[in-house]
């Protein structure tokens, strides 16, 4: 083994054990599946392992590995065929996630509506509400002046807002 | 903070929660120095990783991997020539007017090629970098599907027959030639005909340099030409001079005559289905006093390939011959666009760089002028990107009573089974929606209102627009993606 793999085991491994579950709570926030979260968030850290040594030298690679780990959620939404999705919205058991007994209705309404944002707009409110990133942060991870986050992440809670009321509505008027 | 976002923050949480507890249930990723029992499988995953990253970015980085003892892929076998060269490149040549800004044929054979194209950065800043187009054809030259120039489909070989300068015809006025067999199409227009050897033939010239014309032949197949640079009398003479091959003919397209217009010669030929041999690799940079994203290819090997690099995407603000590679700049040709004699190539690890910044980042988008002549034809794929279907949408922008509409032409488009609408996004906001009609061809258009209250003034900015068809429950089901545009529209 060369020093520079030597180098870079130990530096990596750090990384890994730093940023792995913020990396997967992206993921899970995006695709709300177990199995394709963490698919995501392990092809994340294979590509981010296989540029280390350049990553390692930015200023903020796990800003680096956020912008991949997105990128790739949003592919693999892409991915799902409508098959799958119209099996994911009348199969009647809930998403694996929501197997867990803490998990709340209102959650998996929320983010199925996350979900179904831009991508612009999904990547904002992720990074804000699970990662709880400023809005500076926000700005360096997604590449955008910080107006233009905060107009999407305002935009995006807006949207989010009305259409958690209106599935309010609809449960109250199902009852 | 109000009820809405202290609900969605402790979403999060609850989210941040549930991964911890995955993540204490699966083997976190680890690097090969920390290999032990039980984690052969997590050094795999990261070997595979690295194969794959040197397979896709292709030999760009070899030199740099073979430092550090990783396996590159090598490419297949040569296969046997794809394309016909039908003319010989002169030996010597006499000075001819080109666009091109690079001098090469009068060069000495040692002028450098370039692999890594980017802008001089003091010109336009590196952003992206890519050794591979990202969909769609012929953007790949490694594919085995065929090409498919224009976004016209055939499902017989269609031939492919480039009429340009013998010498760096790629950066002068030329002509992609195709013939398709069973494929018939109704929209020409009447008053833009010219009766040639006997066939009324369709002859479009258009303000942006591209050129077309569009016939039907005795026996039923049809012919499409697609020209750069040419007027309307050269397009003329170049249809005077084309006479059809027998169907059986091993390249049955059409056999080119002696009187061409300036010199132009039938350079190069082959079916669509042949194989290609080719590579491409190119950057995007941003011109910072504008804003505006250009994109620069760098495109070697088989003719047909090179030439349709050219071609069959918007007007390019300049193409070059520089050693054997063809240079391509996309974007919006103002005064402080990039241009080929700004491009260098690339040292090898700024070109990793941008290579790592292409994977991180969104795709910057290529603005297009849109206005007046200036129409944009994009590509319109399905969102399951597996699917080989490509067709496209034109998109136009019409102003009538001082009020501005975007224009949808669907003409080109393959709408697929299950799509019920079509939706328009403009600056990501919903602007209409209308019933969709499954199937190929279909003539049609459908507009949007650009802006909620939109004056002549307002349209200069620009605005993204997003094409999609979509099922009954709103689901995507293929789209353009995000378009910039620029309106260039012409007070009246």
């Amino acid at each position: 083994m060369s020093d520079q793999d030597t180098h870079r085991g130990p530096d990596f491994d750090e990384f890994v054990a730093a940023e792995f579950t913020n990396i997967l709570a992206l993921a899970l926030a995006v695709l709300h599946d177990r199995d394709d979260a963490v698919d995501v968030a392990q092809e994340t850290m294979a590509r981010t392992f296989a540029r280390w040594d350049v990553v390692a030298t930015l200023d903020r690679p796990g800003a680096w590995t956020r912008r991949v780990a997105l990128n790739l959620a949003t592919d693999t939404l892409r991915r799902r065929t409508r098959r799958q999705r119209l099996h994911l919205r009348l199969r009647s058991q809930p998403p694996p996630i929501a197997d867990e007994q803490d998990t709340v209705e209102w959650d998996r309404t929320f983010w199925a509506k996350v979900a179904a944002l831009p991508k612009r707009e999904r990547d904002v409110v992720v990074l804000h509400y699970v990662d709880d990133l400023t809005i500076a942060d926000i700005a360096s991870i997604v590449d955008s002046p910080e107006g233009t986050v905060k107009s999407d992440l305002s935009r995006a809670r807006g949207r989010l807002r009305n259409a958690m009321q209106r599935n309010d509505h609809d449960v109250q008027d199902e009852e | 903070m109000s009820d809405f976002d202290d609900q969605a923050r402790a979403a999060g949480e609850r989210v941040r929660r549930d991964a911890e507890r995955i993540a204490g249930t699966i083997e976190p990723f680890a690097s090969p120095s920390d290999s032990g029992p039980g984690r052969s499988s997590h050094w795999l995953l990261a070997a595979a990783a690295v194969v794959v990253v040197v397979a896709g970015i292709g030999g760009l980085l070899l030199a740099a991997n073979r430092d550090a003892g990783v396996d590159t892929v090598s490419p297949p076998p040569d296969s046997r020539p794809a394309t016909t060269m039908i003319a010989e490149p002169p030996t010597t040549t006499e000075p001819t007017p080109t666009t091109a800004t690079v001098p090469t044929t009068a060069e000495p054979p040692t002028v450098a090629s370039i692999r890594r194209p980017i802008v001089d950065p003091a010109v336009c800043t590196p952003i992206s970098a890519t050794s591979g187009g990202r969909s769609g054809l012929p953007r790949d030259p490694g594919s085995s599907r065929p090409v498919t120039l224009f976004t016209r489909g055939s499902d017989s070989p269609v031939p492919i027959q480039i009429i340009a300068a013998p010498v760096d015809g790629q950066a002068k006025p030329f002509a992609v030639v195709l013939r398709y067999v069973g494929r018939q199409r109704q929209f020409v227009s009447p008053e833009n005909t010219e009766s040639i050897n006997g066939i009324d033939i369709f002859v479009g010239t258009y303000d942006n340099g591209n050129g077309e014309a569009e016939w039907t032949l005795p026996d039923g197949s049809m012919g499409y030409l697609r020209s750069r640079g040419l007027d309307r009398e050269q397009l003329v003479s170049i249809l005077t001079q084309l006479t059809p091959r027998p169907a059986d003919a091993l390249i049955p397209g059409f056999d080119f005559g002696a009187d061409g217009p300036d010199g132009l010669e039938l350079v190069a030929e082959q079916l669509n289905t042949e194989p290609r041999d080719a590579s491409f690799a190119g950057s995007q940079c941003r011109v910072e006093s504008t804003g505006y994203v250009y994109r620069i290819v760098a495109t070697t090997g088989n003719p047909v390939f090179t030439f349709a690099m050219v071609i069959d995407r918007p007007p390019p603000v300049d193409v070059a011959v520089v050693g054997d590679a063809v240079i391509v700049i996309n974007g919006i040709a103002d005064a402080a666009a990039p241009r080929a004699s700004d491009v260098l190539d690339a040292d090898e690890e700024p070109w990793r760089q941008l290579l790592i910044s292409s994977e991180a980042g969104p795709e910057p988008e290529l603005a297009q002028l849109i206005g007046g002549d200036n129409e944009v034809v994009v590509d319109f794929v399905p969102i399951d990107d597996t699917s080989t279907l490509v067709s496209s949408l034109t998109l136009r922008v019409d102003v009538t009573d001082g009020v501005a509409f975007l224009e949808v032409y669907t003409n080109d488009a393959l709408v697929a089974g299950a799509a019920e609408y079509w939706k328009t996004e403009i600056d990501g906001r919903m602007r209409s929606r209308s019933s969709a009609t499954p199937g190929e061809g279909r003539r049609g258009a459908f507009g949007s209102r650009l802006g909620d209250s939109p004056s002549f003034e307002q349209l200069t900015e620009e605005f993204t627009v997003r094409i999609s068809t979509t099922d009954g429950d709103d689901q995507t089901i293929q789209t353009t993606g995000t378009i910039r545009l620029v309106p260039i529209l012409a007070a009246d």
